[in-house]
């Protein structure tokens, strides 16, 4: 969670984000973001998020993200 | 003969009733029913405020918005979108520049609009559209409106950090609209995927072509664009041909690997302004949607949506470049050195005349002076001519080709160079999502800023396979996410700040 959240502070530097923050409803992540995201996942946690899982469910907040990363190390 | 856009929506009323003109997830207009709200808005509107006078429209992104624009027109005013979310200090200097006799909200909006301060008369939408239509006062205004009233007013970002207002009439945008539907062959039975926000040139075609042809206009949540797989479901649901984008638009589906979920085979024709479309994004496009035509369209807010355009009938590389193409109707492309005409294969600063052009910035004569000028090759009678500040020349087959700004155009040891250039050989590389450069002309440094998943070594030993060495960029900069203007393009000015020294060239 941690290193998420880090990316996620690292993205967003002008906004408070904690694990359970909207990120999606509250307007927090754009299009460019998401995909910058997945691709800093794929390196940081060597996990490969496929095209399907980019929606709105996965990424709703940090939480969430972790949930789908975690699913992926299994 | 078409006076205004109210022949529009009062002929697709007329045809088309029943049918949805524009709609989103939450709420769907009928022709029928969007003429009403108009009728409703305007005559509220005229009830309360004098003919050709600005009307700011302040509202969360919807298909209401469009009944909100079009009951200001119905008034004989002109309209001027607000993007609810933008910060108050700004929808307070744009207020201030636009001194509207009214704006018209939903609560978001209003709420937006009193934190911004001043004090504006605020109409609810939601009150406008119950109040009965004043026929007899509304046929009065219509009367009045000509074909050269303003349409609209469009904010765009300005350098100095004033926001720029640009004026269109009615005569510029029933124009492009006629030239567009009938150079791609549109009827009432095509649909269309609005992307682009009302605040933004790059969304009129998505108004005022269904409106003409009485043809379908879907406003998908924003959302869907954050998550292409859930905009490209969408355009094959509803079976959408037309896509009227910006390339960002484009080029987030391919990066987001959508097409491995959904391929909307319903597309036939998708159009792009707005930006530099990078080929290798489109080829991707092309190679899932090979049956659609791809246009390449250009032009600033200035000349309302589009000035040329070039349709993809060939195949380029992936780190090819597209050209701008040829003048679209009733405009004329100049590409000029100073007040010289230049030469084929010379570039120079391109030029637009014809009657796609704006009536210059509201309430700001001497902005207008500076962009607007006399066409220099014609002493015999005005005519006006608009200074793109973009850099282009005519290739020998005669297509125009973009080179980039003119502001980032830089002389390095003793070279002319193009740092869009540079931006480009960067972009054509698979790893890089987005790159920027920027100039510190005290050091002599070109700094390349980007962000991807290349390393900066390698993206180094990439350019140097490319690039002559005079335009290798001494430093890189790699960031998580390239900071972005409140017009959603690179905020160049503040890398520029963070990066180059300061002043530019």
């Amino acid at each position: 969670m941690d290193e998420l959240m880090e990316i996620l502070r690292d993205l967003k530097p002008e906004t408070d984000i904690r694990p359970d923050t909207a990120l999606v409803d509250d307007g927090i992540l754009d299009s460019l973001d998401i995909i910058e995201l997945v691709d800093r996942i794929a390196v940081v946690f060597q996990v490969e998020i496929d095209p399907d899982e980019i929606d709105p469910d996965n990424f709703a907040t940090a939480e969430k993200i972790c949930e789908l990363i975690a699913s992926k190390k299994k | 003969m078409i006076i205004s856009v109210l022949d529009y929506l009062e002929e697709a009323a007329g045809r088309f009733p029943d049918k949805t003109a524009f709609a989103d997830t939450e709420e769907s207009f009928s022709f029928r029913r969007l003429a009403e709200c108009a009728k409703a808005t305007g005559s509220r509107l005229a009830a309360a405020i004098p003919e050709k006078k600005p009307v700011a429209v302040c509202m969360k992104k919807g298909a209401n918005n469009i009944a909100a624009f079009l009951g200001a027109v119905s008034a004989g005013c002109f309209y001027v979108p607000i993007d609810v979310q933008m910060p108050p200090e700004r929808i307070s200097l744009i207020l201030e520049v636009l001194k509207p006799e009214a704006v018209i909200c939903d609560e978001p909006g209003a709420e937006s609009i009193r934190n911004a301060g001043g004090d504006y008369r605020i109409l609810l939408y939601a009150d406008a559209v119950a109040t009965p239509p004043d026929e007899e006062l509304l046929r009065k205004r219509r009367e009045n409106i000509k074909s050269t009233d303003l349409l609209y007013v469009l904010f765009t970002s300005g350098s100095t950090g004033t926001p720029k207002g640009v004026t269109i009439p009615h005569a510029a945008m029933i124009d492009m609209t006629e030239w567009m539907c009938e150079k791609y062959a549109l009827s009432e039975t095509n649909s269309f995927c609005n992307q682009a926000p009302f605040y933004f040139d790059a969304s009129v075609p998505d108004i005022y072509l269904p409106l003409k042809l009485g043809a379908s206009c879907y406003i998908p949540p924003k959302s869907y664009y954050t998550f292409p797989k859930k905009i490209l479901q969408f355009i094959s649901e509803k079976a959408i041909d037309t896509l009227i984008w910006v390339p960002s638009a484009l080029c987030n589906v391919v990066r987001a690997r959508a097409f491995e979920t959904c391929v909307p085979e319903s597309v036939k024709l998708v159009i792009f302004c707005g930006e530099v479309m990078p080929c290798r994004f489109l080829n991707e496009w092309r190679r899932r949607i090979p049956e659609a035509l791809y246009v390449n369209m250009y032009g600033p807010t200035e000349a309302c949506y589009a000035c040329t355009y070039y349709d993809v009938v060939k195949d380029f590389a992936d780190d090819g470049v597209l050209p701008l193409g040829k003048a679209c109707e009733n405009s004329t492309a100049l590409i000029l050195d100073g007040d010289r005409l230049c030469a084929p294969g010379e570039t120079g600063e391109l030029c637009i005349l014809g009657e796609c052009l704006s009536y210059g910035y509201y309430n700001s004569p001497e902005r207008t002076g500076e962009a607007f000028v006399q066409n220099p090759l014609n002493p015999q009678y005005r005519e006006m001519m608009y200074r793109t500040g973009d850099l282009a020349y005519v290739a020998e087959n005669g297509e125009m080709m973009f080179v980039g700004r003119k502001d980032s155009q830089i002389k390095r040891l003793g070279h002319r160079i193009e740092l869009g250039e540079i931006e480009h050989a960067i972009l054509a590389d698979e790893g890089i999502s987005n790159a920027c450069c920027v100039y510190d002309s005290e050091k002599s440094d070109i700094i390349a800023i980007y962000s991807g998943s290349l390393s900066e070594e390698e993206l180094k030993g990439k350019l140097g396979e490319k690039l002559p060495a005079y335009m290798l960029p001494t430093r890189f900069v790699r960031m998580m996410g390239l900071p972005m203007n409140i017009n959603g393009k690179i905020d160049r000015a503040l890398l520029k700040k963070e990066y180059g020294g300061g002043q530019n060239g």
